[in-house]
């Protein structure tokens, strides 16, 4: 069985926000505006915290690429009324935005906050409607919605492999975020298979889950050389 | 009151229980049955006021299997009829007990409460189509008075000199007799 | 057994209907004028429906706001009602005759609009109903697991509940109306509501039986409904919500509102309908000293809350406590234990605190107080979320806020409404009193005060406990 995974490598990381952009336009995500974001609707379906460490001049960023952490035991799930979120086969958490009536209990709920709400219908006006990706609905006002692990990107990979008479090989699926990264710091794959790039990853003694005390579960992975305190302030 | 002779009704308004129950002694020693007599107040009498049997109810009995029926229904609800919608949820349970209990006990509750209304409304007679089989609780004029506070006599099933006798007897203690 | 007391009950009985038939242009104006709220109630609503949820100040992380907050403020308003007046009939305290009718009002309709918040809340209320089980070809069936559904079976259950809680010891009441009306369109109205009561020894019977057993039957229906609205909170892993004191805490917080609202109610419709000798200075007494206990109760929940989150040391429960009780949420909240807890302990403890101007004013600051405290509850724990990069800042609309003043004119106008239209004293259970009070101990009820003067009412009588 198949079980989607993601390592993310925060020593390679440079910040440079490129996977967030690939991400917005393979996922049709919603451009809020200016006057949104301020109000803190930006959607983001993948977003580079920055923490800084330091006193200044001496200062450090540190990036960390925060997005749904597809957890195996995810607090999302249960508090959903309508299955709008539940647990698919393949470990995704996945959303089912026509079920979805908007009661935000997911997000409450998330410990990564990686979930984000359409509170307008998304508007795409020409030529914008022209690069949208026909394979991801456009979702309507009024509905979560979050990191999908390009769900799409894994249905065409299962259907390539299908129309080919083969399993799904390591490096089939590449996630939006993964293609676009200029250092190659994500890797993606079957967590379930030992011998996939992802699973190596997660076995590095470098690798931690973001909030592992929580017992979440994550499918995502993060590495690092330096101890990752979890950030406070 | 013109038809048969054992159809006249008396009636009489009293301020006192303690006037309605000299007029229902006296009313039962002229031999007039138990069964005839209906008394109508403003507020419940207590047990032993009158001189008469005291009503039976149901009540509780239908509450209880009400409560037995909402929790079964509930239960049913909040369990079985999963297993008929089975969503994929990826090796999460679709039933766990800890909610399945929350409706069970919220079922229980609402059957019980509303299988007690229905029993409290069909004993009473206020059921649609029910309070004309059961003969009592016909409006009246003297309804009147019980909203104004006082106690109404109604004797059924008379011959026309029996109600007069009657009415003799009601008349000392009485401010209204019909 | 003498024919004073007779008399008096005869009197007070005459003076009670009189001040039901009176007709009061005041109550007529108060129902226009929240009528005009109303209006902006369903303006706002309207407005939010056409343009989209993003018409409220709800962001990320503070995915809930006003509407949740108002949700748990007016479902704990509902307490008043069913709850006290369950516990007063079921100890049989003689002091709860004049105040069951007027508390079950509340509750009734305090619960209808508490009802309707959370469909307010949601992003696509249209298909509300995906939440309701019933079989449909979509194959959609809600998940038992999520709270919000417990929420649904448990809300359900109350307003059924407590809307047959309220009708049942109405039937008496309607059928007075009834009988007192000249025949017409009223007298119609009143006979559907009475559905052919007579007061029969069978009626009565049965209907004691009935108002027994729903009593008894309500209260954990009452409890359960705060506890299931308390774990929309508890049971989610948000610091500050995962506590296992806000099952009681949300219950005595919600009594304690209940009785707030009732207390100002109470003191409103002493004064507009003269009831004086009827919500007697005893009644105010008795509800104050209720009143005084659970907010006593309430401090000490709110203690033993924030001590144990401060003592464990946990850091993201931490950070949440710091913004309540020294960052941006301190003046809220210490105002909040103000008004809940220092003003009604002050003024409440001694007698001449406990009578109708001050205890309606403590109320005033007590309903400021727990609406405070559900704001608490919700705000500051979304805006700190456990990921730092988060954190956020909420502010309301004037959509929010608008509705907030609706939902106020919307309990107003049917609470005017129902005073208009319905004994909001309950007549048949005030006569019982004053039979128990004429008939002293022969009915084997307690009872103090036989109604020998007029100024020692004997709906205060008997054995309040």
């Amino acid at each position: 069985m198949t079980r989607w995974g993601m390592a993310i490598d925060l020593d390679r990381c440079t910040g440079c926000e490129a996977c967030v952009v690939a991400c917005a336009a393979e996922n049709n995500i919603q451009t809020v505006g200016e006057e949104q974001a301020r109000e803190g609707r930006a959607m983001h379906w993948l977003r580079i915290e920055r923490y800084y460490e330091g006193e200044f001049p001496d200062v450090r960023t540190r990036f960390m690429p925060v997005l749904c952490q597809q957890c195996g035991a995810a607090p999302c799930e249960p508090v959903c009324p309508v299955y709008a979120t539940y647990h698919n086969p393949e470990g995704l958490n996945a959303m089912v935005y026509g079920r979805c009536i908007g009661t935000r209990f997911c997000a409450n709920n998330c410990p990564y906050t990686v979930r984000v709400f359409n509170w307008f219908d998304a508007e795409f006006p020409a030529p914008l409607d022209s690069q949208l990706n026909p394979d991801v609905s456009v979702r309507p006002g009024g509905v979560m919605e979050k990191c999908t692990f390009c769900v799409q990107r894994i249905q065409a990979g299962k259907d390539e492999a299908a129309q080919e008479d083969r399993e799904v090989a390591d490096g089939d699926v590449k996630t939006a975020c993964q293609q676009s990264c200029p250092t190659k710091a994500i890797a993606f794959g079957d967590l379930d298979d030992p011998d996939s790039e992802v699973s190596r990853w997660a076995e590095s003694p470098r690798a931690f889950s973001l909030l592992g005390d929580l017992d979440t579960r994550p499918g995502v992975v993060y590495l690092s050389g330096t101890e990752w305190r979890e950030p406070a302030e | 009151m013109t038809a048969a002779a054992q159809d006249h009704l008396v009636e009489a308004a009293f301020e006192s229980v303690e006037d309605v129950r000299s007029a229902v002694e006296a009313a039962l020693d002229s031999g007039v049955a138990a069964s005839q007599i209906e008394v109508r107040s403003p507020a419940p009498l207590e047990e032993g006021e009158l001189p008469l049997a005291k009503p039976k109810s149901r009540v509780l009995l239908f509450a209880l299997s009400g409560a037995v029926l909402g929790g079964l229904t509930a239960f049913g609800l909040a369990a079985g009829t999963a297993l008929a919608y089975p969503l994929p949820t990826g090796g999460m349970s679709i039933v766990a007990g800890p909610p399945v209990g929350v409706v069970t006990y919220e079922g229980t509750a609402l059957g019980l409460i509303i299988m007690t209304v229905l029993r409290v409304l069909w004993e009473g007679g206020l059921l649609p189509g029910r309070a004309i089989r059961s003969g009592r609780g016909r409006p009246s004029d003297f309804d009147r008075h019980v909203a104004e506070g006082r106690l109404v006599l109604r004797i059924h099933g008379l011959t026309e000199s029996g109600a007069e006798e009657l009415r003799e007897l009601c008349r000392p203690r009485t401010v209204a007799l019909g | 057994m003498t024919d004073r007391p007779q008399a008096s009950a005869r009197a007070l009985d005459g003076e009670l209907l009189g001040r039901l038939d009176r007709r009061r242009p005041g109550l007529l104006v108060g129902s226009l004028a929240s009528g005009v709220l109303v209006l902006v109630f369903f303006y706002c609503w309207g407005y939010q429906i056409a343009n989209g949820i993003g018409v409220t100040g709800i962001n990320r992380p503070v995915f809930w706001g006003f509407y949740i907050i108002n949700f748990v403020f007016w479902i704990g308003i509902s307490h008043a009602g069913t709850l006290i007046s369950a516990i007063l009939r079921v100890t049989k305290a003689e002091w709860r005759r004049p105040v069951t009718r007027s508390a079950e009002a509340i509750t009734l309709f305090a619960l209808a609009i508490g009802g309707l918040f959370p469909l307010i809340h949601l992003g696509r209320v249209a298909i509300f109903y995906y939440m309701i089980p019933y079989p449909n070809s979509r194959m959609l069936w809600p998940n038992f697991r999520s709270p919000l559904v417990w929420d649904i079976a448990a809300i359900t259950t109350y307003i059924i509940g407590s809307a047959l809680y309220l009708f049942l010891p109405l039937i008496p009441d309607a059928a007075v109306m009834r009988d007192r009306a000249a025949a017409g369109l009223k007298k119609r109205f009143y006979a559907v509501l009475a559905l052919g009561w007579r007061g029969t020894a069978q009626q009565w019977h049965s209907l004691e039986w009935g108002i027994r057993i729903l009593a008894v039957a309500i209260i954990p229906v009452a409890v359960s409904v705060h506890t299931i609205v308390s774990w929309d909170f508890a049971m989610t892993q948000t610091p500050g919500w995962k506590s296992t004191i806000f099952g009681p805490y949300f219950v005595v917080g919600a009594i304690f509102s209940g009785i707030a609202v009732l207390m100002i109610a109470m003191a409103l419709l002493r004064r507009g309908l003269a009831l004086e000798r009827f919500l007697t200075d005893r009644v105010f007494n008795n509800l104050g000293l209720l009143f005084v206990t659970m907010s006593l109760v309430w401090g000490y929940f709110t203690f033993a809350e924030h001590l144990t989150v401060w003592y464990s040391g946990d850091l993201f429960e931490k950070l949440v406590h710091h913004v309540l009780l020294h960052g941006d949420f301190a003046v809220p909240f210490w105002t909040m234990v103000v008004v809940n807890l220092v003003i009604p302990v002050a003024v409440l403890s001694f007698p001449r605190g406990r009578r109708p101007l001050p205890t309606a004013l403590v109320g005033c600051g007590v309903l400021v107080g727990m609406w405070l405290e559900r704001f608490l509850i919700v705000v500051p724990a979304l805006s700190t979320p456990r990921l730092a990069y988060s954190i956020g800042d909420y502010m309301p609309s004037w959509v929010e806020l608008g509705i907030m003043i609706g939902a106020v004119g919307v309990f107003a106008c049917l609470y005017f409404t129902f005073t208009q239209l319905l004994p909001i004293v309950s007549v048949w259970e005030m006569r019982e009193g004053w039979r128990h009070a004429v008939s002293g101990g022969e009915s084997g009820q307690p009872s103090e005060a036989a109604p020998t003067s007029a100024a020692a009412s004997p709906a205060a009588g008997g054995g309040a406990a």
